[in-house]
């Protein structure tokens, strides 16, 4: 049976669709399903970087379509997982050297032989998306829960729906209970009733991204990583399973008590 | 050729933040532009009925003796006209030198950028204008332009624009941009049953309601807008909740 193409986008830059691509991906692997993730973004590639495979790259996804390589010759296979791989985007290139078609062919030949094809959409709404779009069966959308994000993310969702793919889903990311629990941030409730599509996922904001990204490895390893937890919980609701959504508590309070129970691993966060 | 076949140059009617401004064109003789003139306002006769309307000349040379018929075509249906203006130096003195003061600006478009009338919808009391229905929800950066009444079941999401000649009724959460009456028909209403819009347009009137709610969290839905309607009275821009059953006075 083949495998679903997922593109992972959201309109606005810097929301955490590289993460979430790179995590997700990785969870997948680690829940045994067959995995390749596409670099859309060409010109400005990251995915690379955040899965560690960056020092291995000897050809990317502009030189599959343009026949230069096979597509196995531009797979870079993940370090720790056989099931993963990457194909990198084209860092000297820019978004003209790939068309929405050529996209269309190469997911489909993926689709034959992976459980999943997981797409890293660039940020904006002009040829990079469209590309990155082209073939997919199901798109998540990956947005904070904040005025300017959900805005593109309202209008991404228009154009996806648009392009006559079903309904994406609905990721948000870098959520900070405290701040909504102070009123300084909408809860997402609040998301979901100006976007009006299915969640699919919670994921909170997490010091162990930065520090993850840093090392090239995603945050899925960190067991202690509460982002971690989330990006597994998406990875197993794409597979079809009912993962209930974790209630997001405040961090505990300062003092002793507190920090104390934070290093035994007792925080709630 | 009798007057049915005759190809018109086209007239152009503006609603603008100047009110009605009917734009001549360039070319044709005084006899078509009179004769479009006339047929341009009797085809939406209750629509001029008693208005006051800015003669645009543009780039058409400015005489005389056109000006005169011109402006009895329009005051034998009761349209009374308000000044004469055109691009060019040289119009603009001649329009000064019969007795007119010519805008000193370029009439504006209204900003929703509601294109430029090609056909004249036939003669519309309200009731009567072709009325749009929808079943969709307008996401960001979506638009719609209808000459008539529009009505949209889902929500008009910020970054959306509507703009319509006639009323807009929203049966969702209107958080978008709308422009009712937009060619400048005063008496138009909006109605929505969450009326959270960035901004709001009746006619010439341009309206801010969300800045009078600061304290909301930015981008979250305001709380306790129930279903309203929005319309003008005396120029200002007044929002009414709907209590069901008791009349909102609105403007005929």
């Amino acid at each position: 049976m083949a495998g679903q193409i997922v593109t992972i986008t959201s309109g606005k830059g810097g929301v955490g669709k590289t993460t979430t691509t790179a995590n997700i991906g990785t969870a997948l692997a680690m829940q045994n399903r067959n995995v390749v993730l596409i670099d859309a973004d060409i010109g400005l590639r990251n995915l690379d970087i955040v899965m560690g495979l960056e020092n291995r790259i000897v050809y990317d996804l502009v030189d599959v379509v343009e026949g230069h390589c096979r597509v196995r010759q531009a797979m870079i296979r993940d370090k720790r997982f056989p099931n993963l791989a990457l194909i990198p985007a084209a860092q000297t290139r820019d978004k003209d050297a790939v068309s929405p078609e050529q996209m269309i062919e190469l997911t489909r030949e993926l689709a034959e032989q992976h459980d999943f094809v997981l797409i890293d959409s660039p940020a904006g709404i002009e040829q990079g998306f469209r590309n990155a779009i082209a073939g997919a069966h199901r798109v998540l959308v990956v947005t904070t829960p904040e005025v300017s994000a959900v805005r593109d993310a309202d209008r991404i969702i228009g154009l996806v729906e648009a392009a006559e793919i079903p309904p994406p889903q609905l990721i948000v990311n870098r959520f900070r209970p405290e701040m909504v629990r102070r009123g300084d941030m909408m809860d997402v409730p609040d998301v979901e009733e100006i976007l009006a599509i299915a969640l699919i996922g919670i994921v909170p904001e997490d010091q162990s991204i930065i520090t993850s990204t840093n090392r090239g490895e995603a945050a899925v390893f960190d067991l202690y990583s509460p982002a971690g937890r989330s990006f597994k919980d998406i990875a197993r609701r794409l597979q079809g399973e009912d993962v209930p959504f974790p209630v997001f508590e405040a961090p505990p309070p300062p003092g002793m008590m507190g920090r104390l129970m934070k290093a035994l691993g007792f925080a709630r966060v | 050729m009798n007057e049915a076949q005759m190809v018109l140059p086209r007239i152009v009617v503006r609603g603008t933040r100047d009110g009605l401004v009917i734009v001549l064109p360039e070319r044709g003789t005084t006899r078509e532009v009179a004769i479009s003139l006339a047929q341009r306002v009797a085809s939406a006769q209750d629509f001029f009925n008693g208005a006051d309307v800015v003669l645009d000349y543009g780039t058409r040379v400015v005489a005389a003796d056109e000006l005169t018929i011109l402006k009895q075509v329009l005051e034998q249906r009761g349209i009374s006209l308000r000044t004469v203006t055109a691009t060019g130096f040289e119009s603009r003195s001649m329009i000064r030198s019969l007795g007119y003061s010519p805008l000193s600006a370029m009439p504006q478009p209204p900003q929703s950028g509601a294109p430029e009338l090609v056909q004249y919808a036939p003669a519309a009391p309200r009731d009567e204008l072709p009325v749009r229905y929808v079943r969709r929800t307008f996401r960001s950066g979506m638009s719609l332009h209808h000459p008539g009444h529009l009505a949209v079941v889902g929500d008009v999401n910020a970054g959306a624009e509507l703009t319509a000649w006639g009323d807009i009724l929203v049966f969702g959460a209107l958080r978008g941009v709308v422009h009712a009456g937009v060619l400048g028909d005063t008496a138009a209403i909006v109605a929505a049953l969450v009326m959270t819009p960035t901004q709001l347009r009746i006619g010439n009137v341009y309206g801010r309601p969300a800045e009078a709610h600061p304290d909301e969290v930015p981008g979250a839905p305001t709380m306790g807008e129930g279903p309203s309607i929005a319309h003008l009275d005396g120029g200002e821009l007044i929002i009414a909740p709907w209590y069901g059953g008791r009349d909102v006075p609105l403007p005929h």
